[in-house]
């Protein structure tokens, strides 16, 4: 299997860095923690990697709104790199905060751009307040949407169990169009859901995400973004009740990131 | 010069500060507030163009989907009759978001900014007295060690 390297980037706030390096070294691949002034200087390139993973926090401490500001970092400073990376085809994940990053630079859904997704799209879609105002702090159940074109969670065919840590998840779309869009390309990845993957209201939904969205992706399902943490559930005993015997042997966010490491070994 | 940007969530949308706030003003045993929708101000100081302070509220300050922003002008949420409550920082205490905003506004390659401050305007619908918004400005909104408050009626 050839090497994969998947860069976690990394600035002022950012807490979930070192999470997910684990998650996705665990599944095999050699991650480096990067902050993101080390590209914007030059001193590393992103098309040295097959993977970019936006991990989550508080970039930027959440001022003006929740990812805006590294969006426009992104946006202004090193669009040319990520612009080229996804146009190559390369795997995109943004977890939480990097979702609310990824949505913001029009990345995701991505429409209106360039070959492949590249870009920077205008912004059709955004992660708003919660509807209870309050941040959300617990584990939910998530039902992958059957048919999704998703590379990270092709195989996961029912409801998996993740933790949420966020005050503004609701995801809105501008318009109908962009909803009837992303569901006719099936770029709906991850619905909020009870354990039997039934949806539901507050609690069930968490934040008042239109259609249940807890997670999105491109048209070329490289480039995906959910608003709970995959890498803080890789390990059995992560799981809130692994002593009770309710833990599988792995948990169950990490076939995310074992998915991605085999695409790129195979793929990129 | 200095360039005032307004940010506040679009009229269609719920503003859940502003329904958690009716709730703490019911707590308060204050009765009559109907409803209430916050609004984020920012001002820049130094020399931008319109065309810049454009790209910094439609960019950097407001969401697209979200929210609306008006420059230099009164924003949407002020209706005739509302109470507005303004919420700023004292001098000399350390504004956050406003130097968060100044470095946005640098990683858009635009130099002229040299300042920012940042205050929250509260616009307050209902049938509730002078003396009833003051207690709700100073008792749910103003921390009174490193903020104070401005009342208006529009």
């Amino acid at each position: 299997m050839k090497d994969v390297k998947v860069i976690v980037l990394r600035t002022a706030g950012t807490n979930c860095d070192k999470e997910t390096v684990f998650a996705f070294e665990l599944a095999g691949a050699k991650a480096d923690l990067v902050h993101i002034n080390e590209i914007s200087r030059g001193e590393k390139k992103l098309d040295r990697y097959q993977i970019l993973a936006i991990p989550g926090g508080f970039s930027y401490g959440d001022d003006i709104s929740a990812g805006r500001v590294l969006a426009v970092e992104m946006m202004n400073k090193i669009s040319a790199q990520v612009d080229k990376f996804v146009a190559d085809g390369k795997l995109v994940i943004g977890i939480c905060n990097g979702f609310q990053v990824l949505v913001k630079t029009g990345l995701l859904p991505g429409f209106n751009a360039g070959e492949a997704g590249s870009g920077a799209a205008k912004q059709s879609v955004t992660l708003f307040d919660n509807d209870s105002g309050k941040f959300d702090c617990r584990w939910v159940h998530l039902n992958p949407v059957e048919g999704n074109v998703c590379v990270f969670t092709q195989g996961i065919e029912t409801p998996i169990y993740l933790p949420i840590a966020h005050g503004e998840g609701k995801l809105i779309f501008d318009n109908e169009k962009t909803r009837d869009k992303l569901r006719a390309a099936k770029q709906g990845v991850f619905k909020y859901s009870d354990a039997a993957g039934k949806p539901g209201p507050y609690p069930i939904n968490p934040n008042g995400s239109e259609d249940d969205l807890a997670g999105i992706c491109n048209a070329t399902g490289r480039v995906f973004g959910l608003m709970p943490h995959p890498e803080r559930h890789v390990l059995s005993t992560q799981h809130p009740r692994w002593t009770r015997g309710e833990a599988s042997e792995r948990g169950d966010g990490f076939a995310i990131f074992r998915n991605a490491v085999a695409f790129a070994s195979m793929e990129l | 010069m200095t360039t005032r940007i307004e940010v506040y969530i679009r009229e269609d949308l719920v503003d859940a500060a502003g329904e958690g706030l009716i709730k703490d003003i019911e707590d308060l045993n204050v009765k009559g507030a109907k409803s209430v929708r916050f609004v984020r101000v920012t001002e820049i100081e130094g020399g931008i163009s319109k065309g810049e302070a454009r790209r910094i509220a439609s960019e950097l300050l407001s969401d697209p989907v979200s929210q609306r922003h008006v420059i230099g002008e009164v924003s949407g949420p002020v209706v005739d009759g509302a109470w507005v409550i303004e919420v700023k920082f004292n001098k000399g205490v350390t504004d956050t978001v406003a130097d968060t905003t100044l470095k946005g506004i640098a990683d858009m390659g635009i130099a002229g900014a040299t300042g920012a401050k940042t205050s929250t305007k509260v616009v307050l619908r209902g049938k509730i007295s002078k003396s009833d918004v003051e207690n709700i400005a100073r008792r749910l909104l103003a921390n009174s060690v490193i903020q104070s408050f401005s009342i208006a009626k529009s």
